[in-house]
């Protein structure tokens, strides 16, 4: 194949062009038949297509009679559409309504896939989302655990005058053996955020980041009972350079571009509508609004 | 009539559009590419000794347990296409991880990462799926795959479904469906999941294990297998029931990929639904199983997945009237579809038992079988294990609340009989290929219905009776005992189990541990006994022999639980003093949770709709380990 041609066919650009013309050249077949909506015209094409899927479907070739009696049903079914579209008895069904619409939809979205981002529009992406991929926070710290099992007042009470004699001691490991047995360490070096989650749960991590650093403190609960603790060290979170997580990045980006294709392009069709709303709906509402819980708010689901 | 405005809207639009469109993979199909999928797809693992492990991650030998999934399809499967799952491969590793994905206009991200995955599709059409799912492909374009992609309809796509490739594949002769265009579209499709777990493998962080599917299911029974192996290196395409419609037939071709320096396990799964074939008394010619049989069922088959989507395999209620968690997601609407009657032994309880008569009668145990878990998932997301957040595992089937309440996975389960799927706990010295691998072998496993429990169970005559702690209990086991998943030594005196399960750390308390054991006496009958080892509460044991239950704290009109019943932890021991050297024995045990609202009573109550009558609104969620076997010497 010439270099140019094969360049040609890699170029987004010139598939765009194409199947735009390719639709309006199908676009004015269309309208033609509707000139002449009483003629009906099978073409050579037409039968060997109906021929091979009967080859394909019984695993022999049809016989004259056969492909007569299907070409016969594709008639009668063409008719029977024609007639139906004619009466546009589409537009009430709630079925055919939506399988078009879906079936627009989807060809449109299909037809906006967008091609492969430079990095400077990664970055700026990476720039603009940065929650998504930045690298866990990492704490070193000591804990003191009380199991949830064998809760007693007295012990309580103890942790408090416990905490002002650790805050207050010269020996840093002073903790060490106090406490019921935890099954795990009692003191963590530069661990990640979502590992202390794993370990002691959500709620306990979420308490311990916002602790500051040095001090003695709680207690506060895990999925297993409560902890004193000490943070002795934080690393923060940090954004990683685009080059160290390029791929990372790049499905999100194209997700968010199909998105916004989407939309922009359902924006324009709009424009091209005049929509009058008669009512507020809420007023045709009673109080009591039906509450769809799941999926709604915009933000992502989380499953376990 | 209205003009369309789409065209030229379309074509005004500044956005640049390129065709690759609803296909995932640019083609692949490449004259270069299929030169190169011909030969065993191999990448080389990070530094590996000898026996494999891998030296650049730290080896814990006490073992850490990984969480994750042995059993779930992608867009790859044709039933999962059909279903509507579009997600790939990719979008099933990058959500494993805890990365944001969309579902069908939905965005999912789990909160709590996987340590590895298996993608397992069906190894029957993946090449019918590449030629499908890729422009450009030999065959894309043909009518039948227009139509497939074209269909919106979910009662079309069950029509086509039908007509195409369930007509083609239930018989004895399983065949192609007509849009198969010749085994390179298999190797294509074979070569790009091999790369993308090669691509998202991370050793010491996220484990990719190389899987299939084969989904054998001779007069409807179902013998699937999930087909897991330990390295990079896989053969060039996988076997499917087209190719070999028995388990032996999968066995043969195992031993070959052996054979070629490879190691691979097969696990079965949804006993419930294999009409007495899962645990059969003779092989697929209809001669009874031999020594030859059971040597090669359990080389191949160290694992059972214990639960998944479709109902629990473990008992059901109706065959063990005295258990009392035998009532437990017994989904018993598989039976109305495909003549799956279920039978005693097509359970796994009574599979160990029989396992342990056949190791009586011929010598070596063809059931010798751990428990591992998987979801099934037809969806593209991996343990998806989450009673609070259940979305459904097929797609279109089961995706929207009012699916799951009246409708059904059409031939096989009713909605509200899903029971989603478990998750799969391996302890492993690391979290690579070959660690994980090697725990699954050696069947060091267990299985959870969706929390993340934590559960150690050693046996051995040596072991101390009443651990003081976790940290004791595992370095007394592995010096003096052995693990969950491996056999006693021959013994003379009554063994210790000891066990320790620690609640999930973001779940429901515990209620109880116990122990199962099986055994066979001398003239080959099988026997089994519950023994509740160390529970909640200080409850006292009732006169019958049965513990008080623990209480239920589930209030069913806003779906929410209190810990305030159960222990965060339980440590305890049993010492077998029935034991008896000379007869064969399993001893599993079985960890349960207070009871936590079902799925069904979360949709119920979130959108404002009664709770089903038919179903349980609370359940007691639960852990399954491997047995510990014990066999008489001689």
């Amino acid at each position: 194949m010439p270099l140019v041609l094969k360049q040609f066919i890699r170029d987004p650009f010139a598939h765009f062009i194409l199947i735009g013309a390719g639709l309006f050249v199908l676009y004015g077949l269309v309208n033609d038949k509707e000139v002449a909506p009483n003629r009906i015209f099978i073409s050579e094409a037409d039968i060997q297509g109906t021929a091979n899927q009967w080859q394909q479907k019984w695993h022999r070739p049809p016989s004259e009679s056969e492909l007569l009696k299907v070409i016969e049903r594709q008639i009668r079914e063409e008719i029977y559409y024609r007639e139906a579209q004619a009466l546009d008895l589409g537009r009430d069904d709630p079925i055919i309504r939506r399988r078009l619409a879906e079936k627009m939809e989807f060809i449109a979205s299909d037809l906006l896939v967008p091609s492969d981002p430079t990095d400077e529009e990664l970055a700026a992406y990476l720039a603009a989302n940065p929650d998504k991929f930045v690298s866990p926070v990492r704490l070193s710290f000591s804990h003191i655990f009380y199991s949830a099992d064998s809760v007693s007042r007295e012990r309580q009470s103890n942790q408090e005058t416990l905490l002002t004699r650790l805050n207050e001691s010269s020996d840093p490991q002073a903790y060490s053996g106090l406490g019921d047995s935890f099954n795990g360490k009692q003191h963590y070096e530069q661990i990640a955020d979502y590992q202390i989650a794993r370990i002691f749960g959500r709620r306990f991590e979420e308490q311990l980041i916002a602790l500051p650093v040095g001090q003695w403190l709680g207690p506060i609960e895990s999925g297993y009972g409560r902890h004193l603790v000490r943070i002795d060290d934080r690393i923060d979170a940090k954004l990683p350079p685009l080059t160290e997580i390029r791929d990372k990045v790049l499905p999100y980006w194209r997700a968010q571009q199909q998105q916004r294709s989407n939309d922009s392009l359902y924006a324009k069709l709009r424009e091209n509508y005049q929509i009058v709303i008669m009512t507020k709906p809420s007023q045709i509402l009673e109080a009591s609004l039906a509450s769809e819980s799941q999926g709604l708010d915009g933000s992502p689901e989380t499953v376990q | 009539m209205n003009k369309s405005i789409l065209m030229p809207t379309l074509l005004g639009m500044t956005i640049a559009a390129t065709l690759s469109a609803c296909s995932p993979q640019k083609s692949e199909e490449t004259q270069s590419a299929v030169e190169q999928s011909t030969q065993a797809v191999s990448s080389p693992e990070a530094t590996q000794d000898a026996s494999g492990t891998d030296q650049s991650v730290a080896v814990n030998p006490t073992k850490d347990v990984y969480f994750g999934e042995t059993h779930m399809h992608t867009a790859f499967s044709l039933d999962a296409y059909l279903g509507g799952t579009r997600l790939t491969h990719e979008d099933a590793y990058r959500y494993a991880q805890g990365e944001t994905v969309n579902l069908m206009g939905r965005e999912l991200k789990r909160h709590r990462p996987l340590d590895f995955i298996a993608i397992t599709d069906h190894a029957e059409y993946i090449g019918e799926m590449y030629t499908n799912l890729t422009e450009g492909a030999k065959g894309h374009d043909q009518e039948l795959l227009k139509e497939l992609r074209g269909m919106t309809d979910i009662k079309d796509r069950e029509a086509w479904f039908m007509k195409y490739v369930i007509s083609s594949n239930r018989g004895a002769n399983p065949a192609h469906p007509p849009f198969f265009t010749g085994p390179e579209s298999v190797k294509s499709a074979w070569k790009i999941m091999q790369e993308t777990a090669d691509r998202y493998n991370q050793p010491g962080k996220f484990t990719a294990l190389k899987a299939f599917e084969w989904s054998g299911a001779p007069q409807g029974g179902n013998l699937h297998r999930n087909v897991i192996f330990r390295g990079a290196q896989v053969p060039d395409a996988p076997i499917s029931y087209i190719d070999t419609n028995r388990e032996d037939g999968l066995w043969q071709w195992m031993a070959l990929q052996e054979a070629e320096g490879m190691q691979l396990l097969a696990i079965p799964h949804n006993s419930n639904a294999s009409k007495g074939m899962m645990f059969p008394s003779v092989d697929a010619e209809g001669k009874p199983i031999d020594l030859e049989y059971a040597q090669t069922r359990q080389h191949f088959e160290p694992l059972m997945e214990m639960m998944q989507v479709k109902g629990n395999s473990e008992v059901h209620r109706q065959f063990w009237p005295e258990d009392e968690f035998a009532d437990f997601e017994n989904a018993d609407s598989i039976q109305k579809s495909s003549g799956r009657t279920f039978h005693k032994k097509d359970f796994v309880r009574e599979g160990l038992k029989m396992g342990l008569a056949y190791e009586q009668s011929l010598g070596v145990n063809p059931f010798k079988y751990g428990t591992i878990g998987g979801t099934d998932n037809h969806n593209g997301l991996p343990s998806a294990v989450a009673e609070d957040s259940f979305i459904g595992a097929h797609g279109a089937d089961d995706g929207s609340v009012e699916s799951r309440r009246t409708g059904a996975v059409v031939g096989w389960i009713d909605g509200k009989d899903l029971s989603i799927g478990t998750l799969a706990a391996v302890w492993a010295s690391q979290n690579t290929r070959s660690g994980l691998w090697d725990a699954m072998k050696s069947r060091e496993t267990y299985s959870t219905t969706g929390p993340r429990i934590k559960v150690r169970f050693f046996g051995g005559v040596e072991l101390p009776a009443n651990p003081k702690n976790g940290r004791e209990l595992v370095q007394q086991g592995y010096d003096l005992g052995v693990p969950m998943g491996s056999d006693l030594p021959s013994i003379g005196a009554a063994p210790t189990f000891t066990v320790h399960a620690m609640k999930d750390p973001d779940g429901a308390n515990l209620d109880r541990v116990q122990i199962i054991k099986g055994w066979v006496d001398v003239k080959g009958g099988t026997h089994e006994k519950i023994i509740d080892v160390v529970w909640s509460d200080k409850r006292k044991m009732g006169e019958d022999g049965k513990l008080m239950p623990v209480g239920n704290t589930v209030d069913l009109t806003t779906a929410q639980y209190t810990n305030t019943i159960g222990a965060t932890a339980l440590i305890g021991s049993w010492t077998d003093t029935e034991f008896d050297p000379e007869q064969h024995a399993f001893y599993y045990t079985r960890v349960i949770e207070i009871p936590t609202p079902r799925w069904t009573t979360y949709d119920a109550v979130r959108n404002k709709l009664p709770l089903l009558d038919d179903v349980q609104a609370s359940i007691q969620e639960r852990a399954w380990t491997s047995p510990i076997w014990y066999k008489p010497a001689g």
